[in-house]
């Protein structure tokens, strides 16, 4: 009787562990269940969206950063608006601790574009400023990523803009 | 005599109680930094563009986006150069997101594939965490000594402190001491710096722990957290100084204590005990009466109401000992209701409602919502519960899987929009491909490539025979083709012209031909670079002629993909936002279950001290009734008749 007592009182101390342990288990199977179908709705949102074939994607980095704090961005696309950003403080820190942006996504077809990006901000000694730049590009088959990058000018102290694009 | 006992009994059990609840280590708060830890947000050169889209997010402590963006990433190829280093990042992002399991895994799988010796380390660093976690502290230490060549810059303030907690937990303190002076001074090194203090007095080092909480109190004053880790560190020095017997130590240190802040009613408690243990008892009235005020929902304020009254016995003042028990007993007895309500309360889940409120989901990939206790009227009921290492674990998962039910529901709700997407390919595949497939039919039965062979063909046989008329311009082919014929119908007139016309004909007819052949040469060049550009707008046709075929064959299969793709997606999200609710279910429940056991446990303290009040009460009865019978008998004199 008293070894039963004792069994049971045993059993009660730990199935508290076991019950939290078992919680702690099928919560990580959960999480690792719902990134493997975020990861492929995204992948399918994006197939679906924006095919591969006729995909360009624009990405903004910032380099170094010391005569340029990004605030906003406009992009163009054949002379259309076609995306505006607004940073946040958060973002801009990621983007001068050399994070990249992925800021716009679309769908054109095969032959000449031209991309022009119109950056506003603040430059040297705080002052506002306002930076552009015109991309003329060739889209063939596959995926086209362009990658505009803000790069500091140490001779002139100002930000210039660079493209570069890679399939 | 006896309710004194009992008194100054419960006394050494609250003490034990405090000196617990004071020198326990506080993980809690030391986990929150070790997830601070896990950052890897030193600029670092990016060479893949994806992966700098993942620093992007990381970054912004959207942990989930960048593990979403590393899985998406890795699946599409899109980082050729710096796999490894997201690799390593992901792992280091499942750790912190409570998935041990698949961390180690993947940096087994790092560390079999032979990654560079930088990620190598970082790789250990994070294993040896995992182990940490998991209690296999000697395991973890040999990690961090024995693997990890060098720290990288990033992760060497969590190096120190992952080193530190091991050290503590595995008893070297003076190994521990060593690797703490080494770490950047901070809120983490506080309070680890308290938890070795605890753990050295614990372990009888009672000098050593002694120094280091003075390290503690001494610091200067900082920001709240700062301030509370000092006031704890200036009790559990009092706590210690009670406890060995220092009691004028204690009490010293104990009136310098601040009276507000988190720990203001343990100090209030303290500062009562030091005193009613010393030779002036009065000194303590003040602290306990002013806590005897506060809330009864304070474990500390609870327990002034049976120290209090025992002070008044104590300073022979009974009738206000008398009144005090009472009040007291109605006290205890409305808290004592108060908790019956409550625990109703959490039964029936409008406790954890009101606990969790409503928070802002706006998208899945914020950083959780900052807990707000103004929300909760139970506040101070559960204020130990709240700060305690359990309930901070479930409720910050709770808060997790509440986001993550919201992004399963947020993408069945996207799900049609997907649905339609896919329809509108289904159609163009259906209207365009037709279309396609007789274009590319049209097309190759038009034979371009015979044509240009032929087209080859007939130029290299007029180069070989010096076929004038083959190679001559438009002007020359109609000036010979005229030539011939009037030669011909010179030759059907014979005799009728003179013979030095026909003479003339053919030797026009040579000139002409002596004119194309003279130039065959640059003729065949001409010829070649057309046949050239010929081919090569055959190749492009072909090229997108093959694109085309490949389209039309590559869109049915991707269409038929996409199409089981999403319905398979239709279940399994249903299936995940089934799972999840239950998870979430089941967490409210461990809560529940916390804060019940935390119920439970007052209302016997509360029973224990109600019945003390009694019991003490009836002490005093007993008292009175024999001191008035002894001023009675006392008063009667011999032979009074009264008296009896």
């Amino acid at each position: 009787m008293k070894r039963n007592l004792l069994s049971a009182c045993l059993m009660l101390l730990l199935a508290g562990p076991m019950m939290a342990a078992s919680l702690d288990e099928d919560m990580a199977t959960y999480r690792k269940d719902l990134l493997e179908i975020n990861k492929r709705l995204l992948l399918m949102e994006e197939e679906l969206l924006f095919p591969a074939d006729t995909q360009v994607t624009v990405f903004v980095g910032l380099d170094v950063g010391r005569f340029f704090t990004p605030d906003s961005i406009t992009i163009k696309l054949d002379g259309e608006t076609v995306d505006s950003y607004l940073y946040t403080e958060k973002e801009v820190k990621a983007l001068k601790a050399g994070a990249i942006q992925k800021v716009h996504t679309a769908n054109v077809k095969d032959g000449e574009h031209e991309l022009t990006v119109f950056v506003t901000g603040l430059g040297p000694n705080g002052r506002p400023y306002r930076r552009a730049g015109t991309l003329n590009f060739d889209k063939g088959s596959g995926r086209l990523f362009i990658q505009l990058t803000l790069k500091d000018d140490t001779a002139s102290q100002q930000a210039l803009l660079e493209f570069r694009q890679w399939q | 005599m006896a309710v004194k006992k009992t008194v100054a009994g419960i006394w050494s059990w609250r003490a034990r109680l405090a000196l617990l609840a004071l020198l326990q280590v506080v993980p809690a708060i030391a986990d929150d930094g070790s997830e601070r830890a896990y950052r890897i947000d030193r600029p670092h050169p990016v060479t893949d563009p994806a992966y700098g889209d993942i620093l992007y997010y990381y970054y912004q402590r959207q942990n989930f986006a960048a593990m979403s963006a590393i899985l998406v990433a890795l699946d599409r190829g899109a980082l050729p150069q710096q796999s490894e280093r997201a690799r390593v990042l992901l792992g280091a992002l499942y750790a912190d997101y409570a998935m041990p399991g698949e961390a180690e895994r993947l940096f087994d799988t790092l560390l079999a594939e032979a990654v560079d010796q930088s990620l190598a380390n970082r790789i250990w660093i994070y294993l040896a965490d995992i182990y940490y976690r998991r209690g296999q502290y000697q395991k973890a230490l040999d990690i961090l000594d024995a693997r990890v060549v060098s720290a990288p810059d990033d992760l060497q303030q969590h190096f120190l402190t992952l080193r530190t907690r091991v050290l503590m937990k595995l008893g070297r303190y003076a190994d521990t001491r060593e690797t703490l002076d080494a770490l950047e001074t901070g809120t983490v090194s506080a309070y680890l710096r308290y938890n070795l203090a605890v753990s050295r007095i614990n372990a009888g080092e009672g000098e050593q722990g002694t120094r280091l909480l003075w390290e503690l109190v001494n610091l200067p004053p900082g920001d709240a957290e700062i301030n509370a880790l000092k006031d704890k560190a200036m009790l559990a020095l009092g706590v210690h100084y009670l406890r060995t017997g220092q009691g004028e130590r204690a009490r010293h240190l104990l009136g310098a204590a601040r009276l507000d802040g988190p720990y203001s009613e343990m100090a209030l408690l303290l500062h009562g005990r030091a005193w009613l243990a010393g030779d002036s008892p009065r000194t303590a009235l003040s602290s306990l009466q002013a806590l005897s005020k506060r809330s009864m929902q304070f474990e500390e304020a609870q327990e002034a109401g049976l120290a209090l009254p025992f002070l008044y016995e104590k300073l022979n003042d009974l009738p206000r000992a008398r009144d005090a028990y009472r009040a007291s007993i109605r006290a205890y007895t409305d808290h004592f209701s108060y908790l019956s309500a409550l625990d109703q309360k959490i039964r029936s889940g409008e406790w954890f409602q009101q606990l969790v409120g409503d928070g802002h989901w706006s998208t899945a990939m914020d950083p959780l919502p900052v807990f707000e206790p103004a929300r909760v009227d139970s506040f101070a009921t559960f204020r130990s519960l709240f700060a305690s290492h359990a309930f901070q674990k479930y409720w910050r998962a709770y808060h997790e899987q509440q986001r993550q039910v919201h992004l399963v529901q947020r993408w069945s709700q996207r799900l049609p929009a997907l649905d339609q997407l896919l329809a509108a390919h289904i159609r163009k595949h259906r209207s365009d491909i037709p279309d396609a497939l007789a274009l590319l039919a049209e097309v190759n039965a038009h034979g371009s490539e015979q044509a240009l062979q032929s087209l080859r063909e007939r130029l290299a046989r007029a180069y070989q025979d010096m076929n004038a008329k083959v190679l001559a311009l438009p002007q020359e082919r109609q000036w010979l083709e005229q030539l011939a014929l009037a030669r011909e119908k010179a030759g059907k007139r014979e005799g009728k012209l003179p013979a030095e016309k026909a003479d003339q004909l053919a030797l026009y007819q040579g000139l002409v031909t002596w004119q194309v052949l003279s130039r065959i040469e640059p003729r065949r060049w001409q010829y070649e670079r057309r046949l050239q550009a010929l081919d090569d707008e055959l190749a492009r046709s072909l090229l997108l002629r093959e694109n085309v075929k490949r389209l039309t064959e590559g869109d049915i299969s991707r269409v038929t993909d996409l199409g089981h793709a999403l319905a398979g997606l239709h279940n399994e999200l249903g299936a995940l936002d089934q799972r999840g609710r239950q998870l979430l279910a089941r967490l409210q429940r461990v809560i529940e279950g916390l804060a019940l056991t935390q119920v439970q446990q007052t209302r016997e303290r509360l029973q224990f001290f109600t019945a003390e009040c009694w019991a003490a009460l009836g002490d005093l009865q007993h008292r009175a009734v024999k001191e008035r019978m002894k001023q009675n008998l006392s008063g009667q004199a011999p032979g009074s008749k009264s008296s009896e």
